[in-house]
């Protein structure tokens, strides 16, 4: 396997796990997305309610379709169209001043739509366009790819809400009484 | 056979997101519900009667006095951002404090900013370790209620106004 190749497979797992978590994130936990793009986009709640779980499943088939070597091309056109938009509502919310949490994986401790979700964006979208430049076909070990963006996906998760994950690994005291 | 294997691994750490986003939007809904009662209760658990060996530079000094509280709101739930607004509409506040409790310092620092509450003393609590730590409460929003230094009570609670009407340093009770 060439480094090209392997740096090739990494970005493909990067992408689809980044995809993949902000999607069942936001669907599991629409609330503050909803919050974020209704102030963003000035929308009423059941519409910006209807954009987010549209966007939710979206990311998430864009991610899966990204593992798919006959999808992959769609997958890595729908992944810059995201990243790209993800941008642009970055520099929208920083051009606004929001304060609402962006929600972006579902958590409302986050921080609001500006200057991070740009870089994330745009991230994003060189990603995307590296796969779309290197061809469907040219990932390594395809197989392993399913692995390898489980792996990153539980990290994110672990380290998105690694308040909730303290809490459960948190020592209680236990009781004494009633013996 | 191992991209079968890949993608039931993949559907595990799928549902490992799902939980941690529920738990999360559990923990944002968690404190207390207008149905019980004033809406203010006892934290049982917390350690009444402990003096904090060390207090957060931004809360130096504070809980020197005959009355003293330090609200702990969470940047991660809505009720917190709700009491953080009425905080903004109140002008007696010279006994209030607030210990932001959050995972991310810098989202704590534009809690602060967002909500107006650097006219109070405050403190950004990285992963609520000082509240946790010193007082074992780990529930927001709540109240820490001192007198000289000493913690004397702990109360979750939902909203400012019916705190104090429970604790107000004129009526001096808990």
């Amino acid at each position: 396997m060439t480094g090209s190749a392997f740096a090739l497979g990494l970005i493909i797992c990067a992408i689809a796990a980044v995809l993949v978590s902000a999607g069942l994130g936001k669907l599991a936990a629409p609330g503050a997305s909803r919050e974020a793009i209704a102030a963003l986009l000035r929308l009423p709640e059941p519409a910006a309610q209807r954009a987010v779980r549209l966007l939710a499943v979206v990311e998430t088939l864009t991610g899966v379709a990204l593992l798919v070597p006959d999808l992959r091309t769609a997958g890595a056109v729908l992944a810059g169209v995201l990243g790209l938009a993800f941008a642009g509502a970055g520099l929208l919310g920083r051009a606004r001043g929001l304060a609402t949490p962006c929600g972006c994986f579902g958590q409302r401790d986050s921080r609001p739509l500006g200057l991070r979700s740009v870089l994330v964006g745009l991230a994003l979208a060189a990603g995307a366009l590296a796969v779309l430049r290197s061809g469907a076909d040219a990932a390594p070990r395809t197989d392993l790819l399913p692995i390898g963006v489980a792996g990153i996906v539980v990290l994110l998760a672990v380290w998105i809400w690694r308040d909730t994950a303290r809490e459960l690994v948190r020592p209680r005291p236990t009781s004494t009484a009633n013996h | 056979m191992t991209y079968v294997f890949g993608i039931a691994l993949l559907i595990l750490a799928g549902g490992v997101v799902v939980l941690f986003a529920m738990l999360g939007q559990l923990a944002d809904r968690a404190g207390v519900t207008p149905s019980q009662g004033s809406g203010v209760r006892l934290l049982e658990e917390a350690r009444v009667g402990h003096v904090p060996a060390a207090w957060p530079a931004g809360l130096a000094g504070f809980g020197d006095g005959p009355l003293r509280i330090v609200l702990v709101l969470s940047t991660a739930c809505s009720s917190c951002r709700t009491v953080a607004g009425q905080l903004a509409d109140q002008t007696d506040v010279s006994d209030i404090a607030v210990a932001v409790s959050t995972a991310d310092a810098a989202v704590g620092a534009e809690f602060v900013a967002a909500n107006g509450l650097s006219r109070l003393p405050h403190h950004v609590d990285e992963g609520g370790d000082w509240v946790s730590g010193e007082f074992g409460i780990s529930v927001s929003p709540a109240a820490l209620v001192f007198r000289d230094g000493m913690l004397i009570s702990a109360l979750a609670f939902t909203d400012f106004t019916m705190l104090r009407s429970t604790v107000s340093p004129t009526r001096q009770r808990v």
